[in-house]
């Protein structure tokens, strides 16, 4: 697998930024309870994504040599690539603008420079909204569906990839969202209800869980696909699949998520932390499943 | 990489005309470099014809140069012997050619013999140094050791006009007892197999399809895809038991019992052609009574091969004559029963009487037996030699049988060390690594540290280097013209190896090295020629040939000589053999005065020791020898070897594939890691020549593997002075 | 060797691997590496050796030119292509070095040249084949294994082999549709 670290990260922060954008929507639903959470959500969607892609870039080989080749990726239709290239294009701008018009005023020396714009995206902000909200999905899908598009790595085959990469996203953008939006909350000191949020984090981390499994089970069919699955539960990758991935990312938090619903509210930290994990169970499961890819023949080392 | 317009174009006038020497930038014409002069745009190619020499096989080549660079090596596709064919090695010539761990300057020690420590120093320096050091010595002092080559003239040459007997060749190393075999049995070791047309094969252990000669594998390939058959005995899978009809794993050494059971049967159920053994043999009935005892059911308990599968050889070849063949072999050196082993394979092949037809053995049609032969420099008269070889070679009561220009390389130790019959001082060991090469590293290193003058003269650093106290860098082949070789075959042929490029550095052709040598020692009279081109054209006058003609081919056939056989048109045309009764001797009278079995018969070859190993060596496709180990693209391919193990004593020894092994010979021991494989029998060991390099100047490779000749002591057949190389045992431990 | 053409035959390029006549040797890769300049490390074309659980023969392996290729499908910028000929491509004047490519390749035919920033592979010695002469592994192969067919000529020998069914893809349940046909068993 000749996609490394750069890889890894994008994924986990595209998945992080759609993720954060459809939170920031869900929680403009409610009107004002939940202003802070949106806000944060909106806020740190763009940088999460552009900064992801930023690393693509450097990743590619000739990204900084000659960076105005970068036009030419939007020429294939038949390409995931392509596809991700436009929906990045347009989601990392829109995400910008969408922060623009949910978020209060910065400090006046900065605000007078982004004051015109964002009178326009205030007003525009459903059409934002809607635009933000659907590039968001696109944007959480296609990685997931350009790993598994290629026959090359069985374990990657499957349309459970792009549902496990969307839950994911939805899963480390909410988390981020809350985790930024509970920093802000305190720093204005004001009262923020996590309790509901995690509610809603017990039953995206269930079926996480649960399209983790299905895809653990499709992915073991082959023979590849099997050493894959292997490597991930027994073999040399079992470790961080079991402890960061399973434990800190997925049951930790699950648990940790109960008990701040069961508390109504009372046990904050204990769900920061849970969203700590699923934020590093969702880096490393990135990870994991590039460095799990075992290709379906074995053929000479060029 | 990218198509660019430059490389289509000259691709394009390579390929109009498939002719070479249609090409309008043309082939060179005369034996000079061809550099990237005012007259030729950049870009352009030019193709010179030549010779390879990346092993001794010699392949025809075209080498394309570009800007003066070379850029590629091909085969000659107008070639019939190769068809355009070469093979790995051949095509990494110019990775050979480019490498920097080359030595490029002559070196002289400045450190102890063997720390590898060297100054960089001018030739006449060199020179100096080196005829300094001779001038302390008497003439049979000096030995001269070489891998026999197209430039062997000038070392030989030197050697004596400086006055020494003592002139050697690798062959003890390599063929020296199948080409004995050959002059007693044939009368003669230049013969050769008709492979592209022959029947039914037989093999034992020549692993054509992995110790690759390039027109002999591909003759094979092309009969078996007619439907010849193969039969290829061997204790190791290798690429030929996978193209062979039938791989049979003898017990290591056992291939005699094998071909003496062949002989009875094909003797008892008259499998043989009468005729020609009447006409052309001598000794049948000595043959017969002798191997009556050998039957497939003796010869099964000997090598673990069932007595029906050997009958079945033995009549499926008896029923194919005359177009069968028992292959007599390249790489001899493997046990002490080896040499009636060729002996007994030679007598199978004269039963089926396969001699001069096609499909079968030939005498090479050489330029001797045309009558013209390739002319030669002018130089004196060589001083008379009268002090006698240290080695024995051509002496009776010694080693009568070795001939002289071979000699046995591995003496060289007991001369030096024991000072009998009398102490070496010097050796000069040209394209020839004698540490790499022969076994008992530990006594030669203690031997060479002893010589008063060590020199090497090669193209890397090699392990002999490495103690030797002055380095000449000889220049790679595609950096020189050589003279005039010969590559007969079933008619007389001449081949022109050509210079593609100027010397690396200041590396020197062999020509001008020995030359020069010759001139500081004082004995420049016998070198008195002023290039190569001199010499060529000597060469070539007696056939009134210009220079400009061969090197435009690469080859020429006189026009009057056609490929035969002597015996195609005529099963009964006269065949005077150079022995002493002019017929096949299945029964050698030389060999019964000299105490030895006058025909064939069985010597069990030793049993391991209990808790060792037999350990059996060969080659690889990608290398040659211990030559080519360093070569930056060769390297890549293959750095090391392994030792292969059965997966049951592995098991035992709890060795898995992979694991670090020690292999031991009493105190010595050499490490290496382990293919744990099936593909081996359980009591045998195998690994690659040419690896456990000792020189700091071979970086890539120095200390990679396990070197069998730091584990191997050094054992002589008596009766040809061939070495013994696979009767070595080991004790394997995990490390 | 074919001559050089002037006017624009159509050809549908195809190489038959012929692995009773292979004899793992590795002239084909040495000569593909040394033809197109392939950096130190690298190989456009290897051999894979007989193991003990697969092939018995050794598989010259090299790009497939598959009709159906995932990298073609998934190159953004089109610089991977399939000619008219059947040869895949690089056009590296327009590859950004994504290794989208080197991914999809189920065959694992490509590799990534680091120093170039681009990926590379086999493409059948175009520069050779648009000169009318065979590619590098082929003129080489020892054992005459190797064979350039062109399966829009009708009297193409190597071609016939393809046709006939006696050389087949390998592994063509990936569904790719190689260009490059293995005749195994005797």
């Amino acid at each position: 697998m000749v996609w490394g670290w750069q890889i890894a990260w994008y994924l986990f922060l595209g998945g992080l930024g759609a993720g954060a954008t459809l939170t920031s929507l869900v929680a403009s639903r409610s009107g004002s309870r939940f202003t802070t959470i949106e806000r944060a959500g909106a806020t740190l969607a763009g940088p999460a994504v552009a900064f992801g892609t930023a690393l693509l870039v450097f990743d590619l080989g000739m990204g900084r040599r000659e960076p105005w080749r970068l036009v030419y990726l939007y020429s294939n239709w038949q390409s995931p690539m392509t596809w991700g290239t436009w929906i990045l294009t347009l989601f990392i701008p829109i995400a910008l603008l969408h922060a623009l018009a949910v978020t209060g005023s910065l400090a006046p020396r900065w605000e007078r420079f982004v004051a015109p714009v964002r009178r326009v995206c205030v007003r525009a902000q459903i059409a934002l909204k809607v635009a933000a909200g659907v590039l968001a999905l696109a944007a959480a899908i296609y990685t997931g569906v350009l790993l598994s598009v290629p026959p090359s790595f069985p374990l990657l085959s499957s349309w459970l990839l792009p549902v496990l990469f969307l839950v994911s996203a939805l899963s480390t953008g909410l988390s981020a969202a809350v985790v930024a939006g509970y920093i802000k909350a305190r720093r204005l000191r004001i009262e923020l209800d996590l309790h509901p949020w995690s509610r809603v984090h017990i039953g995206l981390v269930a079926v996480e869980l649960g399209v983790l499994l299905a895809w653990l089970a499709v992915g073991s069919a082959s023979q590849a696909g099997s050493t894959s699955v292997q490597m991930l539960v027994s073999g040399t990758l079992a470790p961080v699949f079991w402890v960061v991935v399973v434990v800190a990312g997925l049951v930790g938090p699950v648990l940790a998520f109960v008990v701040e619903t069961a508390t109504r509210g009372q046990s904050p930290r204990l769900a920061l932390a849970g969203d700590a994990g699923v934020l590093a169970g969702g880096l490393a499961l990135r990870y994991l499943v590039l460095l799990a890819a075992v290709p379906v023949l074995v053929g000479p080392v060029l | 990489m990218a198509i660019t317009p430059s490389r289509r174009t000259l691709l394009q006038l390579a390929a109009t005309g498939t002719a070479v020497a249609a090409l309008p930038v043309g082939v060179r014409e005369l034996a000079h470099p061809p550099a990237a002069s005012a007259a030729e745009a950049p870009g352009t190619e030019t193709v010179v014809t030549s010779v390879c020499e990346m092993c001794t096989v010699r392949c025809p080549i075209l080498v394309r140069v570009r800007d003066g660079k070379v850029v590629r090596i091909e085969g000659n596709p107008k070639e019939k012997s190769t068809q355009g064919a070469i093979c790995a090695k051949g095509n990494a010539g110019i990775s050979l050619l480019y490498d920097k761990d080359r030595v490029r300057t002559p070196l002289i020690r400045v450190g102890e013999r063997g720390e590898g420590k060297f100054r960089k120093a001018s030739w006449d320096e060199a020179y100096k140094y080196i005829a300094d050091r001779l001038k302390a010595i008497r003439p049979e002092e000096l030995a001269v050791g070489r891998r026999p080559s197209a430039s062997d003239a000038f070392l030989l040459t030197f050697a004596k006009a400086f006055g020494t007997p003592n002139i050697f060749s690798h062959e003890s190393s390599c063929p020296l007892g199948r080409n004995v075999a050959l002059e007693v049995t044939l009368g003669t070791s230049g013969a050769a197999i008709d492979y592209s047309k022959v029947d039914y094969l037989v093999s034992f252990g020549r692993n054509h399809m992995e110790t690759l000669a390039v027109p002999q594998a591909q003759g094979i390939i092309a009969g078996l895809a007619r439907g010849a058959r193969l039969v290829y005995l061997d204790p190791r899978r290798t690429p030929t038991s996978t193209a062979a009809t039938t791989w049979l794993q003898p017990l290591p050494g056992t291939d005699l019992a094998f071909v003496l059971a062949m002989l009875q049967v094909v003797i008892a159920e008259k499998l043989y052609d009468q005729d020609f053994v009447k006409q052309y043999t001598l000794g049948f009935d000595q043959l017969a009574g002798a191997v009556g005892e050998y039957t497939p059911e003796w010869a099964a308990t000997k090598t673990g091969i069932p007595a029906t599968t050997i009958r079945d050889v033995a009549r499926d070849f008896g029923a194919a004559r005359p177009r069968a063949v028992a292959d007599f072999g390249w790489f001899s050196s493997t046990y002490l029963n080896d040499f009636q082993l060729r002996r007994a394979i030679l007598a199978l092949n004269a039963l089926v009487g396969n001699l001069e037809v096609p499909g079968g053995i030939f005498f090479v049609k050489g330029l001797k037996g045309y009558g013209t032969e390739l002319g030669d420099w002018k130089k004196p008269k060589f001083p008379a030699v009268t002090a006698e070889r240290v080695d024995g070679a051509g002496v009776p009561g010694k080693y009568p049988l070795t001939p002289v220009k071979d000699g046995l390389c591995q003496v060289l130790p007991e001369s030096v060390l024991t000072g009998k019959p009398y102490a070496l001082k010097a050796y000069i060991a040209h394209r020839f690594d004698p540490l790499a090469a022969i076994p008992d590293q530990p006594r030669m290193i203690e031997a060479l540290k002893k010589l008063d003058l060590l020199v090497s003269v090669d193209v890397y650093m090699s392990d002999t280097g490495a103690y030797a106290d002055v380095i000449l860098p000889e220049c790679t082949y595609l950096e020189r013209t050589d003279p005039v070789m010969e590559a007969s075959g079933l008619a007389p042929k001449i081949r022109l190896r050509q210079q593609v490029a100027p010397p690396q550095g200041d590396a020197k052709p062999s020509w001008q090295i020995y030359q020069g040598l010759a001139k500081a020692a004082g004995l420049g009279a016998y070198f008195a020629y002023k290039d190569i081109d001199e010499i060529v054209a000597a060469q070539l006058a007696p056939f009134k040939l210009s220079t400009a003609e061969l090197a435009k081919a690469g080859q020429w056939t006189p026009p009057d000589a056609k490929p035969t056989y002597l015996r195609k048109t005529d099963p009964k045309a006269p065949v005077k053999l150079k022995t002493p009764s002019g017929k096949i001797e299945l029964y050698s009278a030389e060999l019964a005065k000299l105490g030895f079995d006058p025909v064939p018969r069985y010597t069990a070859p030793p049993v391991p020791p209990k808790g060792t190993f037999q350990m059996i060596q060969g080659k690889c496709a990608v290398h040659t020898n211990s030559a080519t180990q360093n070569i930056p693209v060769l390297h890549e391919l293959r750095p090391s070897n392994e030792l292969w193990i059965h997966p049951v004593p592995a098991d035992r020894l709890g060795i898995k594939d992979g694991d670090g092994v020690v292999v031991r010979v009493g105190k010595l021991e050499q490490r290496g890691v382990a293919k744990v494989t099936a593909d081996i029998l359980e009591g045998t060991v195998f690994t690659y020549h040419g690896w456990g390099r000792i020189s700091p100047g071979l970086t890539r490779v120095q200390g990679a593997g396990i070197g069998l000749n730091a584990l191997m002591p050094v054992i002589t057949d008596p009766i040809s002075g061939s070495l013994v190389m696979r009767e070595t045992f080991v004790e394997v431990v995990k490390s | 060797m074919r001559t050089a053409t002037k006017t624009a035959v159509r050809h549908q390029y195809a190489l038959v691997v012929d692995t009773n006549k292979c004899i793992g040797c590795e002239a084909c890769s040495v000569a593909c590496r040394v033809e197109n300049e392939v950096p130190a490390g690298h190989w456009r074309s290897r051999i894979v050796p007989p193991t003990s659980g697969g092939s018995k023969v050794p598989m010259k392996w090299s790009c497939m030119h598959c009709a159906d290729a995932p990298c073609v499908q998934v190159c953004p910028t089109k610089a991977t292509y399939r000619r008219s000929d059947g040869i895949v491509v690089i056009d590296a004047a327009k590859c950004v070095g994504c290794k989208y490519c080197i991914v999809a390749c189920p065959y694992g035919a490509r590799y990534f040249d680091e120093k170039a920033g681009l990926p590379d592979k086999c493409d059948l010695c175009v520069d050779r084949l648009d000169s009318g002469l065979e590619p590098a592994c082929v003129q080489t192969c020892v054992g005459r294994a190797l064979a350039l067919a062109d399966l829009a000529d009708p009297s193409d020998e190597a071609a016939a082999r393809i046709r006939s069914g006696e050389a087949g893809p390998l592994h063509p349940e990936l569904g790719t549709k190689p260009s490059v046909y293995y005749v195994v068993g005797k």
